[in-house]
């Protein structure tokens, strides 16, 4: 039944090369790439990377935003017989450099490596530009000609086999060190093929997505399912500023499948004054995954755009590829008493389970969710320790509290990992204070999720204990948020909701030494924090 | 928690844009997301310090018509 048609994703996309050579792979910003140019630029990358000197595994951290060249840069590398390691683009150079150390990576792509020369010094690294690979007129040693397989040169390339590595995958772990989810081809094909079968897509479907390429919604479910299938993909910019570019783009082309976590559909209830001007009716799916599927966003969007039955909760995570599950389209949606929308039953060879005070529960009793799927990562990059707390008795353990109904649906509760989701990317609250206790008169910081009920749900609030006589004039306060704003945006790519700065011990921590989030977001949301005068700048 | 309104001075906004934008130059006209780069959850973000500062309600509807510094000043006036 989960037969997958290829064997990597290479012969997929050399598949397609090859069979259809003229057909749009994908259509970015009014550019149309054909399949037989993404493998042609693929093929060169591939000669390119291995001619510097690239070896069967090695691993390539891949920074770019959406468009043509990263599609190139990531089976560019796995076609050199690399693993691609795809992250988010607007990573600073520090962080950069900590993934890399990470995975040992000696390769880092990135659009304009000028732009890294305003962080420091990333070293031992060698940085490729987006724009040296694939592109025509590049010595690459060897005349490829216009061969739509692009097979000159394929002698210097290894053969990719099912088992070998693909890619690796950054998520954020609750401790605060990003944990490199590895995939091989065959897990990620059997997730495809779940996919496929699960939402009952065809090549018919016409896939509109702005989601982040790097990242796994966006890479397996709105690019790679395409691709396998050979349906239309509309690629946009990973941006939503502008809410309406995505709204106009499934317009134009009708788009019948589009996927986005529950703040984008929210923004576009809240920043759509006009929703009527817009003829959404070709969808067929619009999956609200990643986030909390809220049962106003569900009711909200479908009511504001005239559409019925089309908005579907889903659930997944890296670890398992992507897709888990997903409620059936075309049906009204379900939500208990508490309000938590059912996320549908498990695709095909999918098994969940609940798990609680170490023994599985029955249905309705809410517990750690668990997934047993052939698409599950067999563990994280070069951390055999963390196996053991990564699975139970074969199951993948998510970290994630539901339960299934009597019927076999998942309703996901919340989460048990002290996880800050903003806008779909769960950030550890280590990550940002990582950044924050290296500026000089940090004492120590604490980064806790506040969601304030606005569309862009949950925000990053860091509270900062500066050293003893530093910072005490309001200039210096002003100076110092300013540089801890401007350094959690450089090296993490966005920017805090707040940054205050606190009296000493004002951050509580357990008796060995970790900061108390849950406490400490409560003692904001309550005023005490305020009142208590544990607050020194700013006055708001 | 209720505090007595208080006088806004667009040096205040601009010292309130620049400690939410990480940026030290606010200048009184600057474009919120052409010219300091401002994203969506920024703008969110500023408007909830403004409310908080000032003790003002500004509607969901009101965000998309707050562009610039001056914007954001003005309606802080309430």
């Amino acid at each position: 039944m989960l037969a997958p048609r290829f064997q990597t994703l290479l012969e997929m996309l050399e598949h397609r090369a090859s069979e259809q050579p003229e057909r749009p792979a994908l259509t970015f910003e009014e550019t149309v790439t054909t399949f037989g140019e993404l493998w042609r630029r693929i093929h060169r990358a591939a000669l390119m990377l291995r001619r510097r000197g690239l070896e069967d595994g090695d691993r390539v951290v891949i920074a770019l935003p959406n468009g043509p060249e990263l599609f190139v840069a990531f089976y560019g590398v796995q076609r050199a017989g690399g693993i691609a390691v795809p992250v988010f683009p607007r990573s600073g150079a520090r962080r950069l450099q900590g993934l890399a150390d990470l995975c040992e990576a000696r390769w880092c792509i990135v659009v304009d490596s000028k732009a890294l020369d305003r962080g420091p010094a990333v070293e031992g690294l060698e940085i490729l530009c987006s724009n040296e690979l694939g592109e025509r007129g590049i010595d690459i040693g060897v005349d490829i000609g216009v061969d739509p397989r692009g097979d000159a040169g394929s002698a210097r390339l290894p053969k990719v086999r099912p088992d070998d590595l693909a890619y690796i995958q950054y998520t954020s772990g609750s401790t605060g060190e990003p944990k490199g989810v590895a995939l091989s081809h065959a897990m990620v094909l059997v997730n495809l093929e779940q996919l496929i079968a699960g939402m009952r897509i065809t090549p018919r479907e016409v896939f509109v997505s702005w989601l982040p390429v790097h990242h796994d919604m966006g890479l397996v479910l709105a690019t790679m399912v395409p691709f396998y299938l050979a349906a239309k993909l509309v690629l946009l910019p990973a941006s939503l500023t502008q809410v309406r570019q995505w709204l106009t783009a499934i317009e134009q082309h009708r788009g019948t499948f589009t996927a986005a976590p529950d703040f984008a559909y929210r923004l576009c209830l809240q920043r759509v004054r006009d929703p009527a001007a817009f003829d959404l009716s070709s969808l067929r799916v619009a999956l609200n995954a990643a986030e909390p599927v809220r049962t106003a966003t569900l009711e909200g969007f479908e009511a504001a755009f005239g559409l019925q039955h089309v908005m579907v909760a889903g659930y997944g995570l890296a670890e398992a590829t992507v897709g888990v599950s997903m409620a059936e389209p075309g049906w009204p949606w379900r939500a208990d008493e508490r309000g938590c929308v059912a996320v549908g039953k498990p695709f095909p060879a999918v098994e969940l389970a609940i798990l609680r005070d170490g023994t599985l529960v029955g249905p309705g009793e809410v517990g750690e969710i668990l997934v047993r799927s052939p698409a599950n990562t067999r563990g994280y990059y070069r951390a055999p320790e963390t196996r053991r707390q990564l699975f139970w008795h074969g199951y993948l353990r998510t970290g994630d509290l539901g339960y299934l109904d009597a019927s076999g649906e998942l309703f996901v509760v919340g989460r048990a990992k002290n996880l800050i989701i903003h806008g779909g990317r769960n950030i550890a609250p280590r990550e940002i204070e990582e950044v924050v206790d290296r500026l000089p008169a940090v004492r120590s910081s604490a980064a806790v999720g506040i969601d304030r009920g606005r569309a862009e749900g949950e925000q990053v609030f860091v509270f900062v204990e500066v050293r003893p006589r530093s910072a005490t004039e309001d200039a210096e306060r002003q100076a110092l948020v300013i540089q801890t704003v401007g350094e959690i945006h450089r090296e993490l790519g966005f920017r805090p909701g707040r940054v205050y700065l606190m009296k000493p011990r004002a951050i509580a921590l357990t008796h060995n030494g970790k900061v108390k989030h849950r406490e400490l977001a409560a003692r904001y949301r309550d005023g005490r924090l305020r009142d208590e005068g544990w607050i020194v700048f700013p006055d708001y | 928690m209720t505090r007595p309104r208080q006088r806004v001075s667009i040096a205040e906004i601009q010292n309130l844009v620049s400690l939410q934008l990480g940026i030290s130059e606010v200048g009184e006209d600057a474009q919120l997301v052409s010219e300091l780069g401002a994203e969506s959850a920024d703008l969110i973000n500023l408007v909830a310090a403004v409310e908080d500062k000032y003790v003002v309600l500004i509607t969901e509807d009101e965000i998309p018509e707050i562009r610039s510094v001056r914007d954001l000043f003005e309606r802080a006036r309430g």
